[in-house]
């Protein structure tokens, strides 16, 4: 079974890996000072074959010991880009070392996980170990490159949820999380189209909702004595509180900022404004039809129309030169790679192992989820690299290292369950 | 290892843990389904937009069809317009300005008014920009010379529309301009775009369709900067047709040079055909104004100009008729029954109605006893206010109806006035008061309430002189296709006829004939034999309108001329000589002929 899962683990990140250099050569071949890339591409990949390689015998828990030494490299580092940085599209967030650039923000993500590991299984609690992640946030929040922190903070909900730690206000932190986050939206939608009427409309849909939760609360107690009033209450006035901090945040937005909130939800409202980048990329993604349109045959991916197309929207080229066949079969070996981890970390009996499991797991799945939700239009874009498949040798030198301390951690599953 | 709570936290784990897989399979799910409804569902849809993403069309405009008089020279073709334009890809900030300032400094055009089209939103195919337009050969030859300091720039050649007669032709062809949002409207079906040329009055309006061709254009495949690009196909354009109107240049030429400076119309029909010959509206307009971008000054003087270039005289101004319309009362006696040897004696004036109205006579030495062919010859007003208070109005409005007053009379250009015929009716509804016998009287001789446009007075000349057939008229000859073929021509249609019996035209024939012997059309010294009605209308504007119909020859007329000269004074006087300029133009080898 364990040879198993990592026979598959292996030949499943080797697809994406070639696929994605695949990927990389075609997106890259018609745009001229883009020659190079997927060279680099190869190198990052045989270079973090290496460093799997090297992780899969590498013991995770003396990894996990020395996790502080890494988090301060990585701050370091981190904070070094703010300052040395190669300024690129008004962000610093690169190290030039000489033929590379080294992109230390993929790095903090792995210590961040491992850091994070060590501090639940050393001290526990629920604050200090978010303490690693606040720091890296404040970090890359001032490159500014809010895309790439946007993953740590489900990665630490998943292992925070998966510790011994007390996480009962878990729950009500994401319920508060999703309100804040689904008003800002449609704040901001009003803000922009001045739909009195959806607003009325929304406004009433809310206090109907309440009166509904109120109801069906006062029913569920008279069966259930012991349900408490004051904890109901408590969690409807955090949702209006919730709802009220979207709102004030959505008003405290500049237009522009409104407009790229907004564009997600409606691509063609500004076709060559804020929604550009999402209409762009469902015209490519649809126009792949079933078979697409054929390796450096794309119109949207060769002619320049899809943006960032050889990180960000790698993903909708795919989809438009190999089609629905094309991308259907990328996303199934992202599905079969996802499962193996999970299957790993069922298995694994260890505390720490599971929880870095669960980090590394999580880190794949939302940045995988995330990328293909901005490029099939489900979410607004966000810069983030498709792990393993995207260009970018730092990320894919990561996720190829990750890769191996999950087979580490696979390899001692049942050594350590007995 | 803690025990219990280890076996606790481990089942706790354990079940947190199998929700991964559950989780990655919904997520995945909803990915498929996405997938398959943008890519399968969806996909033709999103393949035809991406292919209008890459895919951009430029028009070629196709070359419109020229205008020819029917000896075939050209009243309206196509010449070059030299425009210079920018590609401004790879232009630094700066530059436009140094560009703008050397094109001042080389042509003399405002640096200001050239940033100022190239800042325009209105850009072309690429970016590309139009810096000045209508270049002179000068100005070509000197910004040639100094390409090297203008990076970027190039001229290029467009094709405009040329009229090598300024205002002579300049009701017959009409003018061209930008398709407005109205046109757009009702005319999208017929395969008009937005920013076509179309014509907007005279032939260029009228057979728009035939002129214009079919555009063609150029498919282009474009990328997201621009700087790709690969034409995929070209469909080339069909120009439009050439035209042939019936328009003769050289009587229009003579006729417009005997009316230098006046105001009025001039028109010839073949009476035989119903062809128009000629059609002055004077003052015209330059139809190049429209085309060449003026100030809006010059716009301005066009439109505001008292005389009204613009306006269609022939078919839309309306004047009394005067002593032409003597034709009309004495067709309508003669109709009724008043023999043509009914004479009547001419004392100088006559006194009308209760409050004992005069009316004159125009000649103070008196008539004397005349019948109804000298009346007309020497045109006598108080022979036809006699006919005029015997026959009433009914009876001259349904011979003036006959004749083509009161009704539209042709369909070549939209926009016709009919005039008015009065009746004790019309009075009541429009002035008021009971219909007198002086009102009687006043319309007998074409003045007072009655109304007629030139072409009416053209139609029944032609009537008259072609022994009463109403031929259709008509001003397309023939049509040639792009590739000299002849695609239509146009056969003589007879209308109709109208009602008057050939005996009174025949009398009325010969009293316009006795007019160019001996009366007072006596000085048209035409070189062949004519007929004619002079016509002299009082009107409440000013001076009198002069008026001259006349036909030629009188035996087997080929022509039928009427002159309309607002406020020129006597017909006799101002509108003769122009008539006797287009008859020498067209007769006048034949006196030669003749002293042979």
């Amino acid at each position: 079974m364990r040879k198993q899962i990592e026979i598959k683990v292996l030949i499943y990140s080797a697809i994406l890996c070639l696929w994605g250099v695949m990927a990389v050569i075609s997106t890259t071949a018609g745009t001229p000072g883009y020659s190079g890339l997927y060279l680099k591409q190869l190198i990052a990949v045989l270079a973090g074959a290496g460093l799997l390689l090297f992780l899969r015998f590498f013991p995770y828990k003396v990894l996990q010991e020395l996790s502080p030494v890494f988090y301060i490299v990585s701050v370091a580092l981190l904070a070094a880009v703010l300052i040395t940085g190669v300024e690129v599209h008004g962000g610093r967030r690169w190290l030039a070392l000489g033929y590379f650039y080294f992109q230390p923000v993929e790095a903090a993500k792995a210590a961040v996980i491992i850091f994070t590991a060590y501090i639940l299984e050393k001290r526990g609690g629920s604050a200090l170990p978010a303490l690693p992640l606040i720091a890296v946030a404040a970090l890359v929040l001032a490159q500014p490159d809010t895309g790439s922190v946007m993953p740590l903070i489900p990665v630490y909900g998943a292992m925070l949820a998966l510790s011994r730690a007390d996480t009962r206000w878990m729950g009500p932190a994401v319920i508060a999380l999703l309100t804040a986050g689904l008003v800002l939206l449609l704040e901001s939608y009003l803000q922009i189209s001045a739909d009195t009427v959806l607003r009325v409309r929304y406004l009433m849909f809310f206090l109907a909702f309440t009166g509904i939760a109120v109801f069906l609360f006062s029913e569920a107690r008279r069966l259930n004595r012991t349900l408490r009033w004051r904890s109901f209450t408590l969690l409807a006035l955090l949702i209006w509180a919730a709802a009220g901090t979207g709102a004030a945040a959505a008003h405290s937005l500049r237009p522009y900022q409104q407009r790229r909130v907004v564009a997600f939800l409606v691509p063609d409202m500004d076709p060559l404004g804020a929604g550009y980048n999402t209409r762009q990329s469902l015209l490519a993604v649809g126009s792949g039809r079933i078979t697409g349109k054929g390796l450096f045959g794309g119109t949207q991916t060769q002619l320049g129309f899809l943006p960032v197309r050889h990180t960000d929207f790698i993903f909708a080229s795919v989809a438009e030169e190999l089609g629905f066949i094309g991308a259907a079969g990328l996303l199934t070996v992202f599905f079969l790679l996802l499962s193996q981890f999970a299957k790993i970390i069922e298995r694994t009996e260890d505390y720490g192992g599971r929880l870095i499991g669960t980090g590394i797991f999580t880190l794949f799945l939302t940045q995988t989820a995330m990328n293909i939700g901005v490029t099939l239009g489900l979410l607004p874009v966000i810069g983030i690299q498709l792990p393993l498949v995207s260009y970018g040798g730092t990320g894919t030198v990561i996720f190829l290292g990750l890769t191996g301390i999950m087979l580490n951690i696979n390899k001692r599953t049942e050594v350590i369950g007995g | 290892m803690p025990g219990k709570s280890y076996y606790f936290w481990k089942d706790s784990f354990r079940r947190e843990a199998l929700w991964f897989r559950p989780l990655i399979a919904v997520l995945f799910g909803i990915f498929f389904l996405r997938l398959a409804q943008l890519q399968l569902v969806r996909g033709a849809e999103y393949h035809r937009l991406a292919e209008s993403n890459r895919l951009q069309r430029f028009s070629i405009p196709a070359p419109r069809g020229r205008i020819f008089d029917r000896n075939g020279e050209k009243l309206a073709g196509t010449r070059p317009s030299y425009s210079l334009y920018i590609s401004p890809e790879g232009l630094e900030s700066g530059q436009i300005r140094e560009i703008a300032d050397k094109i001042e400094e080389l042509t003399g055009r405002k640096a200001e008014k050239i940033l100022s089209r190239f800042y325009s939103p209105r850009r072309l195919p690429f970016g590309v920009a139009v810096l000045a337009s209508h270049l002179t050969l000068d100005e070509i030859l000197i910004l040639e010379e100094n390409f090297h300091y203008l990076p970027r720039v190039f001229i290029d050649v467009d094709p405009v529309r040329d009229y090598p007669y300024a205002d002579v032709f300049s009701h017959i062809t009409g003018y061209t301009g930008q398709i407005s949002p109205e046109e757009l409207e009702r005319l999208r079906k017929f395969g008009y775009r937005h920013r076509d040329r179309i014509g907007k009055s005279g032939a260029e309006m009228v057979f728009d369709s035939l002129l214009r061709g079919r555009d063609g254009y150029r498919e282009v495949e474009v990328g997201a900067s621009g700087r790709h690009r690969r034409e995929m196909r070209t469909v080339e354009p069909v120009p439009g047709d050439d035209i042939l109107l019936s328009i003769d240049r050289d009587l229009q030429l003579a006729a417009a040079e005997a009316m230098e400076g006046k105001t009025g119309t001039v028109l010839a029909m073949d009476p035989s055909t119903g062809e128009i010959l000629l059609w002055i509206s004077s003052p015209g307009f330059d139809p190049g104004t429209f085309t060449v971008p003026r100030s809006s000054l010059e716009y301005l003087e066009l439109f505001e100009d008292p005389r009204h270039p613009l306006f269609n005289r022939p078919i839309q101004g309306q004047y009394p008729p005067g002593s032409v319309f003597k034709l009309v009362t004495a067709a309508a006696a003669l109709e009724t029954g008043v023999p043509s040897s009914r004479e009547y004696k001419c004392e100088g004036e006559i006194t009308v109605g209760h409050d004992r109205r005069v009316f004159r006579c125009w000649r103070d030495s008196r008539h004397g006893k005349i019948d109804i062919k000298e009346a007309l010859a020497d045109s006598c007003n108080v022979y036809f206010y006699l006919l005029g208070l015997e026959l009433g109005p009914g009876i001259i409005n349904t011979a003036a109806r006959e004749m083509g007053f009161g009704k539209r009379g042709q369909d070549i250009f939209p926009g016709e006035k009919t005039g008015i015929l009065p009746d004790p009716g019309w009075k009541r509804a429009h002035i008021g008061g009971g219909w007198n016998p002086g009102d009687s009287v006043n319309m007998s001789v074409g003045q007072g309430f009655i109304l007629s446009t030139p072409f009416q007075v053209l139609r029944m000349t032609s009537m008259i002189a072609s022994g009463g057939i109403f031929m259709r008229p008509s001003m397309l000859k023939l049509v040639v296709n792009p590739d000299g073929k002849l695609s239509e021509s146009h056969t003589p249609t007879i209308e109709g006829s109208s009602g008057i019996s050939p005996g009174t035209l025949d009398v009325l024939r010969r009293g316009m004939e006795m007019s160019v012997e001996s009366g007072t059309a006596r000085f048209l010294y035409s070189p062949v034999s004519a007929g004619a009605k002079t016509g002299t209308a009082q009107n409440p504007l000013g001076d009198d309108h002069a008026w001259f119909a006349t036909y030629a020859p009188a035996d087997k007329p080929e022509i039928a001329i009427v002159v309309m000269v607002e406020h020129g004074g006597y017909g006799a006087v101002a509108a003769l000589p122009v008539a006797r300029r287009i008859l020498m133009e067209k007769f006048g080898d034949r006196i030669h002929a003749k002293a042979d």
